[in-house]
């Protein structure tokens, strides 16, 4: 039932690898429509929070509405959705895809197709966009447009002989961009006498307004005053505003089918406007809620604890106002032994880890000390009952035990074939279970089935490097096995540093172990005593290093004169020690609890 | 009477400053040195004027080079003490001097003023690494001037040595133990290097334009000889790099370690009287200038708290191998040592780090090796840390 206003939409979002322009391209269109005065750009406009710019990666998902008088004399209204472009952000991806009816392919005359591009151009697929390859950086001596187009063809299997070749840098060709989504992607579809239908594809909150949605209409109408419900959590409000971002909030009587964006709802609980989940009418709703909702859990937990006490409060609200704007974020109190008050905090994946850690401590100041990550073990006890265990402080003694169980995803990783054997060796060493390999062209992907704590450890870093960064890799949770998995502990001066213990393979506990004493001793300072740092897993000792008592550490000198610059000069000892933690009688500095988070084995 | 202090006197002037030196001392300025000395009786004249005519114990000519002053001049600053404080019968009264400096001639003019002891800057009796560290004498000069103090009369001497030299090995160290040993002195100082920010060795080494320090090795291997050659030679350690003969050491520091009072003389002095630590500017014009005003000279140091006081009666008595003296500071304090540090000096006697009698708290050996460990971790006890 599409109409006049209807064939004047066009949704879309960008496929890229990274580096290959994306950013600067949305920069150029937003010039270009006139949403931005060229004065007034900052460069990649949209990649606004700062460790997305120092990243090159987006976080968050976005959309922008333009305006683009077409040569057809009609005016267009054109909406952009900017999607994250990181595995652990799959799910958002693939909610603001279910958002657009095209996508822009953005590559690189100088790379060609990457292997990001090809996972991303896949999901593309799945949601039946319409794609566009545009042949970005043709203003580089290297740049090989030709060569490129031919690629797209042979390895993507889309017709690129009428692709837009661009420079985005210099703002050639942006024009043609423009026309080609206008004539080329199809536009949206959707009655809008029908009850409303609106699919959240990402939510952020404001501190005046609540939480906001960005939401694209599949069906109906909505408007201020109208009451909403949450199809899958079933919350209710009542609309404030509604409008689209041009960049700012624009306010509109109302968005309808085929729209994108945002409704305002006094919703003060982020958690309440879930990705994924469908708007309606609360008084007319409709009769089911749109496809492919998944309620976001965390895959990844660790404790995040401030290296300082007294900072305590300070993390408990910086975490609470990251949460307001993050719904896959969690946490909860939990009191570690060995570094007293912090927080269980459950994450999508490792980069969103980081991440927000990163966050705490720049946007909140805070000075944090970060346990190892982990994931959620099944422990089946002899008593018959089942216990989630993401903390391995929790883990009930080994005769409690009758087997455990950890998550296993499937993973794809897509790869040139002269890093094959080598990405093969990686996932071999990650207890990795080798399934397919299917050949694209001259790439390849791997499908395995691996635990997905290994994924989680270094996996990331270990792929990028073994394939000097060409490889890239995707995955999905899809169930719990039985594994030979233990507890190894650390022990500092013979106690168990409870921060440090962690669930392992037994395959891998020695090496693991080793390699963690051995860092453990280089970056715990002497002390006053020789301090025995031990790995041991169930009481039995499998490593063992020792930190060297300081040999001397005393002020030769010290007459009338030098009284109060000394006593000075010790206090300054005693504040950089302030900054380490007292286990016992052993002095830890932060980074020990860093160590064992970056292994290389 | 007002209660004992001892005197620090301090003489700004060097021949030529020390690689390794961050004190206050100007070399090559030694035109002020009448002036100076002016000043230093001034002084003395109207802090007595403040203090009281008070007994005097111990008496200090420190550095900079004291020697480089003429016999004549320190007559008159032993005069200008006489005049307005009682110097006890038995003050010890000690000068400090480079060997480069000393004339058989100036040690009898010394004698005759009232001097009773002598520290000399011998350092190392190797005259590579004498000069490697900027010093203007020689071993053989050094030899000479303890033969020459002999003859002035002196009964009481102390040698200077250092130790952890850039490039030195336990060996070097041997021979210039040995050395110096073969002088009989009644006293050594044995001081491991500190290499102080700023200072021209300080940069070398970091740079590596000297050669490197002794590792740790070498260092222990140093620190083992020191112990086993002073033993047998009869003298005892009886602070962190101070050994002596029986009865022979040093009393003046003595001072510093029981935090006992003490008035400082002249630019750059730190004196602490009636529980006031004050210190005077290392300008020395506007020394000069001020040297008369103590209200204005004496510049208060710091705001020293109560606990600041405790910590510091710790970190100077600890380095003593007897220990602070515990009942003084219950006296002082009000509270005892155990009292105040009731988790520390337990978890240290565990430790093996300290002992307690009842009227003292020392260190142990390796309690000493890691004397700053143990003062941080007495520092942490206090609240709000």
């Amino acid at each position: 039932m599409a109409n006049e206003r209807m064939e004047a939409i066009r949704n879309f979002c960008f496929i890229a690898h990274i580096d290959h322009g994306k950013s600067t391209l949305a920069d150029r269109l937003l010039e270009k429509t006139g949403v931005y005065e060229k004065r007034e750009m900052v460069e990649q406009i949209l990649d606004s929070m700062e460790l997305e710019r120092e990243r090159g990666i987006t976080i968050k998902s976005k959309a922008v509405n333009m305006t683009y008088k077409a040569k057809d004399g009609k005016t267009y209204t054109l909406n952009l959705i900017d999607t994250p472009g990181h595995v652990d952000f799959t799910y958002e991806v693939s909610r603001a895809l279910a958002a657009c009816e095209g996508a822009l392919l953005v590559v690189d005359a100088t790379q060609g197709v990457e292997a990001q591009t090809l996972a991303n151009v896949y999901m593309a697929l799945e949601h039946n966009l319409e794609i566009i390859p545009v042949i970005n950086k043709i203003d580089l001596p290297s740049a090989r447009p030709d060569e490129v187009k031919g690629e797209i063809e042979d390895i993507i299997g889309l017709d690129a002989s009428e692709a837009p070749l661009i420079s985005a840098k210099v703002g050639l060709g942006i024009e043609d961009v423009l026309e080609s989504i206008v004539t080329m992607m199809p536009s949206p579809k959707g009655d809008e006498e029908e009850p409303l239908q609106a699919l959240i594809f990402d939510s952020f909150y404001d501190n005046y307004r609540g939480a906001i949605c960005f939401v694209r209409i599949v069906s109906g109408t909505v408007r201020a005053g109208m009451k909403i419900r949450m199809m899958n959590t079933g919350a209710s409000f009542d609309v404030v505003e509604v409008g689209v971002r041009s960049p700012g909030y624009v306010p509109k009587d109302e968005l309808r089918a085929g729209d994108v964006g945002y409704i305002a709802a006094s919703i003060k609980d982020i958690h309440d406007t879930r990705v994924g989940d469908t708007i309606t009418d609360d008084a007319n709703p409709a009769a089911e809620s749109l496809p492919g909702y998944r309620q976001v859990t965390p895959m990844v937990f660790c404790g995040i604890y401030p290296v300082d006490g007294a900072d305590y409060e300070n993390l408990k609200d910086a975490l609470e106002k990251l949460r307001l704007n993050d719904a896959s974020l969690s946490f909860e109190p939990e009191t570690s032994q060995a570094l007293g008050y912090g927080f269980r905090c459950g994450f999508l994946g490792l980069l969103h880890m980081e991440i927000i850690t990163m966050r705490l401590e720049r946007e909140f100041d805070l000075d944090l000390i970060t346990t190892a990550p982990s994931v959620i073990y099944k422990v089946y006890q002899a008593d018959g009952t089942v216990l989630d265990v993401d903390n391995p402080s929790n883990l009930p003694p080994v005769g409690e035990i009758e087997h455990m169980e950890e998550p296993f995803v499937k993973a794809s990783i897509h790869t040139p074939q002269e890093y094959v054997g080598a990405l093969m060796e990686t996932c071999q060493n990650k207890r990795g279970i080798f399934k397919d390999m299917v050949y694209e062209g001259n790439r390849v992907c791997l499908h395995y089935e691996m635990p997905l704590s290994e994924i989680i450890f270094d996996f990331f870093d270990q792929i990028k490097s073994r394939s000097r960064g060409y490889a890239s890799y995707d995955y999905e949770f899809f169930g719990y096995q039985e594994s030979d998995l233990v507890k190894l502990d650390m022990l500092l001066n013979g106690d168990i540093c409870d921060a440090l213990s962690m669930i392992v393979h037994r395959d891998r506990a020695y090496t693991r172990g080793r390699s963690i004493a051995e860092k453990l001793k280089d970056v715990i300072p002497r002390q006053m005593f020789e301090i025995p740092i031990q790995a041991a897993i169930g009481g039995k000792v499998i490593a063992r290093e020792t930190v060297k008592a300081m040999r001397k550490d005393v002020l030769a000198k010290c007459y009338g004169g030098d009284i109060t610059r000394k006593r000075k000069l010790l206090e300054k000892q005693k504040e950089g020690k302030k900054r380490m933690r007292q286990l016992g009688s052993v002095q830890v500095p932060s980074e020990a609890f860093m160590a064992v988070l970056k292994m290389d084995e | 009477m007002n209660a004992a202090f001892s005197v620090y006197i301090h003489i700004p002037f060097c021949v030529k400053k020390c690689a390794y030196c961050d004190f206050a001392s100007y070399g090559g300025c030694m035109e002020q040195m009448g002036a100076y000395v002016d000043a230093v009786c001034r002084e003395i004249r109207a802090q007595a004027a403040l203090f009281g005519k008070r007994r005097v114990k111990t008496v200090f000519f420190g550095g900079g080079t004291p020697t480089l002053m003429t016999g004549e001049q320190v007559q008159r600053v032993m005069d200008a003490l006489g005049t307005h404080f009682y110097i006890e019968e038995t003050a010890e009264i000690t000068m400090e001097g480079n060997p480069g400096t000393l004339t058989a001639e100036r040690l009898r003019a010394y004698q005759a003023a009232g001097v009773n002891r002598l520290s000399i800057g011998v350092q190392s009796m190797d005259d590579g690494l004498l000069a490697a560290i900027g010093r203007i004498h020689t071993t053989a000069q050094a030899v000479q001037a303890v033969r020459l103090a002999r003859e002035a009369g002196f009964d009481n001497l102390n040698l200077d040595l250092m130790y952890g030299l850039p490039g030195q090995t336990a060996q070097i160290w041997r021979e210039t133990l040995e050395a110096a040993l073969a002088l009989a002195p009644e006293h050594l100082s044995c001081y491991s290097l500190i290499l102080e920010e700023g200072t021209p060795l300080c940069a070398a080494v970091r740079a590596g334009t000297c050669a490197p320090l002794p590792d740790e090795e070498e260092m222990d291997a140093m620190d083992a000889l020191t112990a086993k050659l002073l033993d047998a030679a009869g003298y005892t350690r009886y602070e962190v790099s101070n050994w002596a003969k029986p009865g022979r050491q040093c009393r003046h520091n003595i001072v510093y370690w029981e935090c006992e009072p003490y008035l400082g003389v002249g630019a750059a002095a730190h004196g602490e009287v009636d529980g006031m630590r004050f210190e005077h500017t290392a300008d020395i014009g506007e020394y000069i200038k001020n040297c008369e005003n103590p209200a204005c000279l004496n510049r208060p140091e710091g705001n020293n708290t109560r606990e600041d006081r405790m910590f510091e009666r710790a970190m100077m008595g600890l380095r003593m191998i007897c220990g602070m003296d515990a009942q003084r500071f219950a006296q002082d304090f009000g509270q005892e040592p155990q009292t105040v540090w009731q988790r520390t000096i337990p978890q240290m006697i565990r430790d093996g780090l300290m002992v307690m009698t009842k009227e003292r708290l020392a260190l142990t050996r390796r309690g000493m090796d890691v004397m700053n460990g143990v003062l941080t971790r007495m520092m942490e006890e206090f609240p709000g840390d």
